[in-house]
């Protein structure tokens, strides 16, 4: 269970999170959606201890990780599957699997097995993949940490629609084995197909939160938090 | 045989020891700046010390025990950087290069004031210290030593950055440091391992290349400089690139002061000035 309280988060003298509130039961799977620049990759990067907060707190499993360091944040359970994917270009895809596994419950065979793809390339430096494969590692490197809770931040970001597809089979099946699941996602069809709940940001705070079921049925309230066409 | 092939050669050969001996020290400087973004200006100094150390060892005994001197020195000096710098670890480049600045100033200093401003001249070891005829022409046995364990302590680094995990480590942590931190890495040792190693390699570098350049003020200076050079021809952070950097930059050294000695710094900084206009990333970026 993450329990995010009052958090206030930003870069040098600007805020970008305003007293945030959020909460995430273990096994759940929440979509964070907002227009650009809300502060949604801030707040996925302060969970991970990547930006330190300047006050509130972030419980996981009533653990306080506020203030911690990031190799603290993923060693107590919590990975990123940061915007922009960040795989380390000059290292082979099974070094990426190799420095980040750790613990029982991802071990580098399952990993292969839910990315087949990344096993026929695993001699391959991360430079050379597509950007679907890329963002496979990226989230292979993520599970590799054994998380209890995992945050991606924009995985369809520039991918064709048939990866997409693939990507959101292989979420599901993540979700399905227990772990929980922050998404951030601009591509609402896929933040629907995943999730069970969503959290709606605007400048910097959450204004709203619903079961995905009937947020997508309240096109008003899309509309008017997302700018969305009803 | 026309007269200018042994010339050509013996600074063929001399750029070959040159360049080698400062791929030992430049690796170090552009695995912390790659990694850790410390731009470490005592570098220059660590190399001094390895010079003054073998200035200091005549024999094969001494020799043995000042090359595991300058091993423990370079390291321990590089633990102790890393825990300066560590303060500044999130302050720009200027406040760290003028931190280390002030180590390399020290570390002069102290030198000479325990040698004195004359050049000490460095010996090789006994049976090294003579010349082999090549092509009829006498070649001091100790470079070509230099260039043997030159190549072997390039090619380990090399197998141990491109094939081992921590070979991994290194080149994750230089490509993004924050992701590595988030796979559960604790970066702190990660620096400090770095500036250990690399502090180190300074050190050996100072003492395998105090016979050919000899202990002296001032080394320490022109050191830091061609390292430097060769890390931006090289690219930041890049191995591979700083082995091509100063294998060229050994050379453009040893075949320009043969030919036209007055000019040999601006072939340098002209090769450097031409790399930054046509690949401001380094050679291999
Ligand atoms: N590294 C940074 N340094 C300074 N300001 C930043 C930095 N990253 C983001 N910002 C600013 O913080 C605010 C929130 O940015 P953030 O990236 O968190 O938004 P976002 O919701 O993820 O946007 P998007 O949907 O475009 O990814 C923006 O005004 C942005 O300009
Ligand atoms: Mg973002």
């Amino acid at each position: 269970m993450l329990l995010v309280h009052d958090l206030h988060s930003g870069y040098g003298s600007g805020t970008v999170l305003h007293g945030l509130s959020l909460q995430v039961r273990t096994g759940q799977a929440l979509a964070v959606l907002g227009r650009n620049g809300v502060g949604k990759t801030t707040l996925l990067s302060t969970l991970m201890g990547l930006v330190r907060p300047r006050r509130g707190s972030i419980r996981l499993d009533g653990c306080e990780l506020a203030g911690r360091r990031p190799d603290q944040v993923s060693r107590a359970g919590i990975a990123l599957v940061p915007q922009g994917r960040r795989i380390w270009p000059t290292v082979t895809v099974h070094e990426h699997v190799r420095l980040a596994v750790r613990g029982q419950s991802w071990p580098i065979q399952r990993l292969y097995e839910l990315f087949p793809n990344l096993a026929h390339r695993r001699h391959q430096p991360a430079g050379n993949l597509s950007g679907g494969e890329q963002q496979m590692l990226a989230i292979c490197r993520a599970l590799a940490t054994g998380p209890s809770l995992i945050l991606l931040d924009e995985p369809s970001e520039g991918l064709a629609p048939g990866i997409v597809s693939h990507l959101a089979t292989a979420i599901t099946e993540m979700v399905q084995s227990g772990l929980s699941v922050v998404i951030v996602e601009h591509d609402l069809r896929l933040a629907y197909a995943v999730a069970s709940d969503v959290a709606v940001m605007v400048r910097g705070t959450v204004v709203h939160t619903a079961a995905v079921d009937e947020f997508r049925n309240d096109h008003r309230r899309a509309h008017q938090l997302l700018g969305l066409e009803a | 045989m026309p007269e200018w092939v042994p010339v050509a050669m013996t600074a063929t050969i001399n750029g070959l020891a040159i360049g080698l001996l400062l791929f030992v020290s430049a690796v170090g400087l552009t695995l912390i700046f790659g990694m850790m973004d410390v731009l470490n200006l005592a570098h220059g100094g660590l190399f001094l010390i390895g010079a003054y150390l073998v200035a200091e060892s005549p024999t094969w005994t001494t020799f043995a025990v000042g090359l595991a001197a300058a091993t423990t020195i370079g390291a321990v000096a590089g633990g102790a950087l890393s825990l300066a710098t560590a303060p500044l670890a999130r302050r720009p480049h200027l406040d760290q290069a003028l931190l280390t600045l002030g180590i390399a100033l020290v570390i002069a200093e102290v030198l000479s004031a325990l040698y004195g401003d004359d050049v000490r001249p460095a010996n090789p070891p006994p049976g090294l210290d003579g010349a082999v005829p090549i092509l009829g022409h006498q070649y001091p046995t100790y470079r070509l030593a230099v260039i043997g364990v030159g190549v072997v302590l390039a090619l380990v680094f090399y197998w141990m950055v491109e094939r081992t995990k921590l070979g991994a480590l290194f080149r994750a942590s230089v490509a993004d440091r924050d992701m590595v931190a988030a796979i559960g890495i604790d970066v702190r040792f990660v620096r400090v391992g770095v500036l250990v190693v690399g502090s180190a390699l300074a050190a050996v570098a100072g003492f395998l290349g105090g016979p050919i350049y000899n202990a002296r003020p001032g080394l320490d200076s022109t050191i830091l400089v061609l390292a430097l050079v060769v890390v931006v021809i090289g690219g930041l952070g890049s191995v591979r690139g700083v082995l091509l950097a100063s294998l060229l930059v050994g050379q453009i050294e040893s075949t320009g002061r043969a030919l036209l000695p007055s000019l040999a710094s601006f072939l340098l900084f002209g090769a450097l000035a031409v790399t930054i206009a046509v690949k401001p990333k380094g050679l291999l970026r």
